[in-house]
Formats: C-alpha cells, structure tokens, sequence
C-alpha cells in the first residue's frame, strides 16, 4: 500500500470515529437531567417569571432533547460549539481563550520529559545495574507514583512560599506587563514582542507546572530508552564491541536508538494527549488558565455545552494527535502499512 | 506460562528447598515482594483501622483544632479536630476496595467482551472494538470528570466513572492476546475434538492470557486510586463527611501552613500507588522477561 | 560520560536562568489576589455575579451612594441630590454639573436614561433591579434632572439607585460599539463584547482588559472629575484558593489576598509585612428547616425545630471560622436597623431534649441535611454540615449529610424538595426588603423553596415593605425577627466577616458589604 493511499485510509476510518465521539457525548449528557437554569440566570432571578420565560426561550430548553442533539450535531459542523450557560459566550470562544496556555504547558512538558528522559535513559542503559541506573529507576518510579495535585501543593510551598527560588502559581508575573497577545502562548508572545524580560518572567513560571506535569512523561521516556539500549547491549555483537572501549559504545547507542525511535514516538504521541488530560489536576493547583481548569469549572457547575465542547475538543486532539503518530510510524516503518 | 512451571516444579521439593526457593526468589525480584510487603502492610493496617486507630475518624473535638503530630495524633488533626491518622487509615476503607472493584469489574466486562471479540471475528469484534476505541479517544481523566460531575459526586459514580474509562483496555489487550492463542496448536486440537467454542475460550485460550493482564492489573489498581482520589479533589468524588485521600488533600490545600494535614493522606495516595507499581514492575520481571 | 555531565549542567543552568525573577515593577499598581472566577460579563446591564460589583464600582459611578463608615445614609453620587414626590412615586434626580466620563464629556440626564432604559430592555438578570420595584418610567426634564416613576411607592428605592447594575453609561460610546436602549435591546444590543473589554463610565479607574480565568486589568482614570486618585491601576488576578492568594502576598507578587479564610489569615498574622483588613458583610449563613407536613417529617412541628436551634453549638460554628464572624437572631443581618441580636437562639441540651421529648420523640429521630458546594467565612459547606452533624447527634437527631454540586443542589432546593438545608444568602443592595422579601412568603422567594406558610411573618414583610417612616419600619422590623424567631424555620450559623491580607505598605484599604471594597482612597 502507498503512502498516500494509508494516510487517506486512516483519515477515513477517523470520521466515524468522530461521529462515535459526539454519540458518546450525548448519551452521557442526557443520561442526568437536570434544570441549568439556575446556572443561566443565577439564583435570585429564578423567582422572576419574566427573567425566567425569556431565559428558556433562548435557550431552546422547551424542546425535545433529540431536537436538541440535532440542532448540536449541525451546530457543531457549522463550527458552532453551543454558547456556554456559565461565561455566556460561545463555547469555541472559551476553547481557544483557554487552549494556548494548556498546549504551552503540555509542549513545554513534552520537551523536558524527552530532553531530560533521553540521555538520562542511555546513560542508565549503558551502565545497567550501576548505582546510577538504580537511583534513576527508583526516581523514575517514585515520579510514576506521585499524584501530581499533592506534588504540585508541596512544590509551590516548599520552592515558591519557603524558598522563594520559583515563581509562584499563574501563568505570568502578576506585576510584569504582558506582551501583546498574538498566539496566545505567553513564551512564543515574548519572543515576537522581542521582550526579553517578559519571556523570562513566562518561562520562570513554566518551571513548576512543567516538573510536575512532565515528570510522569519522564517517566516512561526514560524506561523506553534504557530498555532499548540494554536490549542493544545484550546483543552478541555488543559484547565483543564493548570490549574496545567506550568509543564502540557511542556506536551502541547510536544503534540502540534507532531501535528505541519507534515505540519512543508513540509514547510521546501517547503523552502528548495524556498530558492534555493530565493538566486538569495540574492547572488547578498552578491557577493555570487552560482547558483543563475550564472543564474543572464547567464540571462543577453542570455547564453542559461547556463540558460537552471542552470534552469534544480534547478527544479530538488526542484522535489527530494519534492519527499524526500513525502517519509518522509508516513513513519511518513501512511495515505497519501491510500490516 | 513459566509461573505454572515453576510452582508445579516447586510443589514436589522438599520443604527447605522449597523455603530456599522463595528467598531466592525475593533476591531476585526484590520490586515484588517489596511492593507485596508494602500493599500487604497497608491492607492489614486499614483492615484493622477501627482498632489501630484511637480515634473514630469523623469524631470532631473543636478544642484540638488542627494540632501538629504529637503522641496523641500521630498525624495531627483537622479543621474540626479530628484524628489524621484514623482518617488515613479509614480512607483506605474506600480507596484500596474502591480501586479493586473498578479492575476486577473492568477486567471482568472488558475482558468477556474483549475475548468474545477476538474469539469470534467478525459483526462481534466489529461492534464490541468500535465501541471501546470511541471510548478510548476520550482522555481517561477527562472522560471520567464529566461522567462523574454529571452523575453527581459520590463514591458509587466515581467507581461507575473508573470502570466506564478502563474497560475497554482490557478489552483492547484480551483480545489481542485471544488472537494470538486461537492459533495455538491446542486450540486448534480441541476444536477438532468438537468441543463448543465457548469452552475453549474460557478453559483453553483466556487461562494463557493471565500474564500481560496481572501486570497491567496491578499497575491499574494504583492508577485507579488516583483517579478516584483526583476526582475526590476537585469535589467530584467521595461526599464528606466520609474520610477519603484526596478530598482530605483538597481540605489541606488552604491549610499549607499546617502542613500535616495534606501530607499525610498524599503520602497515603503515594505509598499505596507505588505498593502497586513495584509489584507490576516486579511480575513483569518475573513473568515476562522481556521488557 | 563527561560530555552527558555537560549536557545536565546546561540544563540545569537554563533551568536556574529562567527562575531569575526580574524585578521590572508595574509602577503603582495594585496587584489583588482572590477566586475572582465568577465574572461572566462586565456590561454593567448584563452581570449579575460578585466580582463585577467591584469592577463596576471602580470603573462607574451610581446617581446615589451608601459609604461603608456609615451604611444607613445615602449620600450624592453622580446626583447632588434628589427628592421624592409626596405620594413616593416620583423620583426626581439632579446630576453634579462638574460630573463627567473618562471621556471629558460630561454626564447628561439623556446618559441617564439611556443606561436604565437599556437595562431594563435588556431583560437580564439585573434588570430585576428595576423591575421588582414597579419602575414605570424614566423622563429627562432638562439636561441634569431625570424623573422616575414607579408602579407604587417604594421606600426602598433610594438604595437600590446605589446598585453598581444601575451604574450610568456614557450613552455616545456604548452606541457607538453597538448598544441600544430600545425594547427589543435583548436581541439588537451589541455592546456586551466592547464592555467586557473596556468600561464606558465616569469612576476613578478604567477598565483595560479581561482576562478570562486570569485577570482584570484597570487603569487610573486620569479624567476623574473628582481628580486622579493615588493608585495608577488597579489588577484583579485570579487565584484557586485563599492559599495561593496568601503566597503571592506573601512574597511580594501581589499587594492583596482578597477574601481569605481565618485559619489562612492566621498564618498571615506572624508575618511583619502583612496585615489584615477585617470587613464586616451582611452575608448570612443559615440552616433552613422546612416547617410544611408536606415531607412527612418530625420537623414539622414546631418544637422539634427549635429543639434543633437549641441544640446548635453556636459558638463552636463561629469558631470554625476562627472567630472572624458574627451571628443575627434571623434572616436580617446585625447592622440593618432592627435586627436584634438578644434574640438569638443559644445552645441549651436540656430543653432541646425536653422540646423534643414532649414533641414524641424522645430519642430523636433520622432525617438528610443537604448542602451544595462553596463556602462562607473560609468554610467549606461539607465542614458546616459535619459540625451540625455531631451537634444534632448529642440529642438523639441523626441526619445523614447529602452535598450536591450548587447547580444540582440549588435546582432541587427551588423545586421544594429539600427538607432541611445549609445554604447562605448575599444581598445587592442595603435595604431590609433584600431580607424581608425573600424570607418571609408562602409563594416567593426562599420560604417558598422550604414550603413556609407563616401568615404573620409574610404580613410583617409587607408592611416593612410599604413603610416610609424609618422609626415605624425599625418597629416593625423588630417585630418581624422575634416572628421569625419564633417560627424557627431559618436558623442563622454565621454573619460572615471579609478578611482581606494586605501588605503592610497599602494604606486606605476599606470593606464595604456591597462592592466589597473601594480602591479610589488606596494608595501604597
């Protein structure tokens, strides 16, 4: 099979893939019925006939709830998400007000777990068993075994309120002028402002969030990379290699590596959207604001079209995220495409 | 597979070999049987929780408002003066079962209808992985957080939550197993015996699956605890006044001064997770060298 | 080996450059610090949450004021004064002739209209404001006096004018990006996206820039017509919690953790460069116990409920909140003339068990408490409700707490089908009717929620309501709390206080019950 002709097989599989997304998301929402009124027009103005007749005019509250799916199945091909009950404002509006800093965050953990994980995972590989590979591995299962709320509480505490070597919880100094927005993502924003100032203040509060939201990614980078080097290593050839010297085993690596290159990718394909997912526990103790404190806050307060487009967008990404990881694996392994 | 051959090989030593054995053993696999220990500690601790801990959790004393360790709380109190200590422990009460039902009860259904799957092919396969792959393109914790916001917080919804995210993997990773053991010589020699297919799929091919599933059962039954814990933090799981980790966690968060009164139950969260890990890690040694 | 040491050194120094914090402060600007999450709007016709109380306080201005040193007079605003015709139906209002918007341009009776008009067309929540009190018409005499007409006479008025909803807009602007007052203006009206971004008033400040979920920038108002005040902005960031709040205050990020929780403002008390700012509100918190048959419950007699209120450990709630709240005889707040707190209702087991013995039942009986989400003076509802839990349990009542999420709880609580609750009430503006008109009638209100049918209470409410002289009212009032008293139907736990952690260099930091706080005398 070509190329092109598994790429265009794979994005059609998608589409009812994303058809069965949307199904799932409206069997979920009407399983509960519950009045969103008093979340549309607040709790005084319930007793307010007037106020209250006009709400569920507009909101189309007074039809039936297969009409209601429709209309959101068309709405949401038209584009249209639905208009939140809590901001009042179109739901695809708040998405994107709210997914630059969740992607900042998630890039931005992406790239300290592989920039970290990776060397990390060839050293431990190439002295397996050494006192070094132990301490990794046992940091590596300690960091898979924090729950990221409690770890993000004790950081802020310890570096940020104790210490003062961190910044503290936000996105941003909250005394420093932000650049002017133009993609949303407060490091790239300072770069094209050329405010070197503010990139800084946008990184120092990148540091936290991004230990504690990463730190489970680093995890798993690692492992992939040190079992592909110590499979590598126990190879026959190796064992003769290894006796040369340590410039053979630069060779190893570099060898071990291609090896580990396939499952790495769709770990990091796998992440990407983990993290997504992962940030709703670590935005919420960072005062991070992204989707995943979005959906917290629609969650609390029954706001339907918000959970429903937040939850959309999100499996979205991570259905693209995993068709981009499908695409990359054929191109690098032709094999999978006879698969 | 090795496992059955090494404890029938076991079963007919002498008794000292057999001790020797096992010491071996743990040399071996320390991860294990540290993450057995661990585990194995906590559920003796909480199973006794009522007599342990001095205490009854949700007995409020306003006069010892949030007081630091000492003798007499172990962990301090609360807000309201209650013991930390018999909290932790009341709150593996819910956690730990809590987090078992979910793997057993998703093994249990993904399992079936994953091995239905892979078993028969066809119209079943089709229906039964369709619906776990839509599933699966939901990000757990998200898909979770509105099951259980919609449903309304308690523990029976973030349990039902738990279950609705994780199923379908066991789904995904029986019936991959069942594909690869259908072609088993065995298998296909029962079938020529003319025995029902639904026999030799529950007596021939699920008992060869049982590796790949224990290790990622007992690594699902750490990340079921903090799924439900994360829920119970942002106010979707447990209802108060019930002890559970992470809605004690979520109660200390504005107490960070008094630092042991979300300590404590996150280092709960931590131990029993880990307890887990290791033992996932340690069967994955012992059972399936390869990874 | 040497080369991968290199590589975690320039790791770790890139990590360490960027947690250099640099120092570039925004000048004079106050940074506050609170869960300022509730804003959904900040067109002042439109919003209807806490947060926007503040906002609109600094960046509009009211025809009348309530100032927070003393809260029974009403003093000029936009207005230098007003008068009531003599049947108070007519309400004639005269501008400041030196008033004028950010813009220079100077507030006109025409402006006037324009922004009650709208607000009334625009058939939002706040236009409850205007409406509950029978507002007819609106008239621009001349160029500085406006005429109001109500439906019947409404002593109450006069502080409802105060409401930041009834904030005067500069009528050219707000047309200009789109708004209208006409009466389809809930349909037509386009200003709401401009003025969630900008304010279009005559206060102290402007509004710059919002921030969902993140911040509310404002900026001083060089044309204040009452002349620059101290602070060059002012920046509301957004915090989860009072502990994130108190940490940024604590470190000098922010000037003001707004609205903590005592056990946090503890921790504050230690620290030299912080310093608290008590505020007394007229927020209430209550336990509501519905007294109808219709539950099939003890608590329908009388006696069980107050031997509920006698069994309430009163001074173990206030502790909870670290002594930093106070509590009413009934749903009227101490501070509003005619609440009187030697009413109350203290902890006394003994006749609890004796009201409850001779009510039949004298070893108690089992019933569910429901709560919803939130807190009040920093305590969480579930800590409240576990608090009753064990105080109800030492004579013999055992409730089984149920929390809800606040949407699900408050929808169930206004389909009548809670019989006891926790839940807390805040008013919008300083008037008794903001208590008298929604805790006293069978068919209103929130002694409906609870199937209450006192004729007596629900008799008193209106004559408070139709009263004009202020020692009759006060009379009245009185009489209303004992009714209320008697009727044990909502038990107040707790009047809550505002604690606000300041550093120590903010001077002129007022509370006020209503917009919370006003930032035109701080400076720092």
């Amino acid at each position: 099979m070509s190329l092109v002709r598994y790429i265009a097989r794979r994005l059609i599989l998608t589409i009812p893939m994303l058809f069965g997304i949307t199904l799932v998301l409206f069997l979920i929402y009407n399983i509960v019925q519950v009045d969103p009124l008093v979340m549309i027009i607040g709790e005084r103005a319930m007793d307010n006939p007037h106020v209250v007749e006009a709400a569920i005019r507009k909101w189309g509250l007074d039809r039936p709830v297969w009409e209601q799916y429709i209309t959101y199945l068309v709405n949401i091909l038209r584009g249209d998400l639905g208009t939140s009950f809590l901001t009042r404002r179109p739901v695809l509006d708040d998405l994107l007000t709210h997914l630059p800093a969740t992607v900042e965050l998630a890039v931005s953990s992406l790239l300290f777990a592989v920039v970290l994980g990776i060397p990390l995972g060839i050293v431990a590989g190439i002295y397996f068993g050494s006192l070094f590979d132990r301490s990794v591995w046992l940091i590596s299962l300690l960091n898979g075994s924090l729950p990221p709320f409690w770890t993000g509480l004790i950081f802020l505490f310890v570096f940020y309120y104790s210490l003062g070597i961190t910044a503290g919880p936000g996105r941003f100094p909250p005394r420093m002028e932000r650049p002017p927005m133009v993609t949303g993502l407060l490091t790239v924003d300072s770069l094209i402002a050329g405010d070197v100032a503010a990139l800084n203040g946008a990184l120092s509060h990148l540091v936290l969030p991004t230990v504690i939201l990463g730190g489970f990614t680093l995890a798993l980078v690692l492992r992939v990379t040190r079992a592909a080097i110590v499979e590598e290593m126990r190879r026959e050839y190796i064992r003769t290699a290894r006796s040369k010297g340590l410039a053979e085993r630069l060779v190893v690596v570099r060898h071990a590596l291609r090896n580990a290159l396939l499952p790495l990718i769709t770990i990091i394909g796998l992440a990407f959207a983990g993290l997504l997912s992962g940030a709703v526990m670590t935005e919420t103790v960072f005062d991070w604001a992204g989707l995943g404190q979005y959906l917290v806050r629609a969650a609390a307060s029954l706001d339907y079209p918000a959970i429903q487009g937040g939850t959309l967008l999100i499996a979205v990404i991570y259905v693209v995220v995993n068709l981009c990881v499908d695409i990359l694996y054929s191109i690098l392994d032709p094999r999978v495409r006879h698969g | 597979m090795a496992s059955s051959l090494t404890l029938s090989a076991t079963e007919r030593l002498p008794q000292r070999t057999w001790l020797r054995n096992l010491l071996k053993h743990m040399r071996r696999y320390p991860s294990l049987w540290i993450g057995s220990a661990m585990l194995g500690i906590l559920a003796l601790l909480i199973a006794f929780a009522p007599i342990i801990a001095r205490y009854p959790p949700n007995q409020q004393n306003l006069t010892m408002r949030l007081k630091p360790p000492s003798a007499q709380h172990l962990f301090g109190t609360d807000e309201l003066g209650r013991d930390i200590f018999s909290r932790v422990l009341h709150g593996g009460r819910i956690s730990l079962p809590a987090a078992l039902i979910v793997v057993v009860v998703s093994l249990t259904v993904g399992g079936l209808l994953g091995a239905f799957a892979g078993f028969f092919g066809g119209v079943i396969d089709d229906a039964i992985m369709r619906v776990a792959d839509v599933t699966l393109a939901f990000p757990a914790v998200v898909l979770a957080l509105a099951i259980s916001a919609l449903l309304g917080p308690s523990l029976n919804n973030a349990i039902l939550a738990a279950c609705a995210v994780l199923w379908p993997e066991y789904a995904r990773l029986i019936r991959s197993q069942v594909l690869v053991a259908r072609t088993f010589e065995y298998v296909t020699a029962a079938r020529s015996l003319g025995r029902r297919e639904v026999s030799i799929l529950l007596r021939h091919v699920l008992p060869n699956t049982w590796t790949p599933i224990m290790i990622k059962a007992a690594l699902d039954v750490g990340g079921i605890i903090l799924l439900v814990s994360a829920l119970s933090f942002i106010g979707l799981g447990v209802a108060p006044p019930t002890a559970e980790w992470g809605s004690m966690v979520a109660l200390g968060r504005t107490k960070f001064y008094q630092w042991w009164v979300a300590t404590f139950p996150g280092l709960a969260i931590l131990v029993s997770i880990l307890a887990c890990n290791l033992i996932s890690e340690g069967l994955r040694n012992w059972l399936d060298p390869r990874m | 080996m040497r080369r991968v040491l290199a590589f975690f050194l320039v790791i770790a120094i890139a990590f360490s450059f960027s947690t250099q914090l640099s120092a570039r402060a925004q000048g004079n600007t106050l940074i506050v610090a609170g869960r300022f999450v509730d804003v959904i709007t900040l067109d002042p016709g439109r919003a209807f949450e806490t947060t926007n109380l503040i906002v609109h306080h600094a960046t509009y201005e009211t025809l009348l004021n309530i100032n927070a040193d003393d809260l029974s007079k009403i003093v000029p605003g936009l207005a230098e004064s007003y008068s009531i015709s003599e049947d108070g139906l007519e309400y004639t209002f005269v501008l400041n002739p030196k008033a004028k918007f950010a813009s220079g341009n100077p507030v006109t009776a025409e402006d006037v209209r324009f922004s009650w008009t709208r607000l009334l067309n625009l058939k939002g929540s706040p236009s409850s404001y205007l409406k509950d009190f029978g507002f007819k018409s609106i008239e621009v005499v001349d160029e500085r006096t406006v005429k109001v007409r109500l439906e019947s006479p409404q002593p109450a008025f006069a502080s409802v004018v105060t409401a930041p909803a009834l904030s005067i807009l500069e009528k050219a602007v707000v047309v200009a990006q789109g708004g209208t007052d006409a009466e389809d203006a809930d349909q037509t009206d386009k200003a709401k996206d401009w003025l969630d971004q900008n304010s279009a008033g005559s206060g102290p400040f402007i509004l710059k820039r919002w921030s969902p979920n993140s911040e509310i920038v404002m900026v001083r108002n060089e044309n204040y017509w009452r002349g620059p005040v101290a602070l060059e902005g002012v920046t509301l960031r957004v915090t989860n919690d009072a502990a994130s709040a108190l940490q940024l205050v604590a470190r000098g990020d922010a000037d003001v953790a707004f609205g903590v929780d005592a056990d946090t403002a503890e921790q504050a008390r230690n620290n030299p460069d912080l310093k608290l700012n008590i505020g007394q509100t007229l927020n209430l918190l209550y336990l509501g116990i519905s007294p109808s048959d219709f539950f099939k419950l003890p608590i329908s007699d009388v006696r069980v409920r107050k031997a509920i209120a006698h069994a309430i450990d009163y001074d173990g709630v206030i502790a909870l909140t670290g002594g930093f709240a106070d509590r009413p005889a009934a749903m009227l707040p101490l501070g509003i003339a005619g609440s009187d707190p030697s009413l109350r209702y203290t902890r006394d087991l003994e006749k609890a068990k004796a009201l409850l013995a001779e009510a039949g039942y004298p070893n108690g009986f089992s019933m569910t408490l429901f709560i919803g989400g939130g807190s009040t003076a920093g305590v969480p509802r579930e800590v409240i409700a576990a608090k009753i839990q064990a105080d109800l349990a030492e004579v013999g009542i055992q409730l089984e707490i149920n929390q809800q999420t606040t949407p699900n709880f408050l929808t169930a609580f206004r389909a009548q089908e809670l019989p006891m609750v926790i839940s807390a009430w805040t008013p919008d503006y300083l008037d008794a009717t903001m208590w008298t008109a929604f805790f006293s009638k069978a068919d209103s209100g929130v002694s409906r929620r609870l199937r209450m049918d006192e004729p007596k209470i629900a008799e008193l409410a209106d004559q408070i309501a139709a009263e004009r002289d202020p020692m009759v009212r006060e009379r009245l009032l009185r009489e209303y709390v004992k009714a209320h008293v008697e009727a044990a139907v909502f038990i107040p736990l707790l009047q809550e206080q505002y604690i606000d952690v300041l550093r120590s260099n903010v001077q002129g930091y007022v509370f006020h019950p209503v917009y919370l706080t006003d930032f035109a005398g701080v400076s720092k």
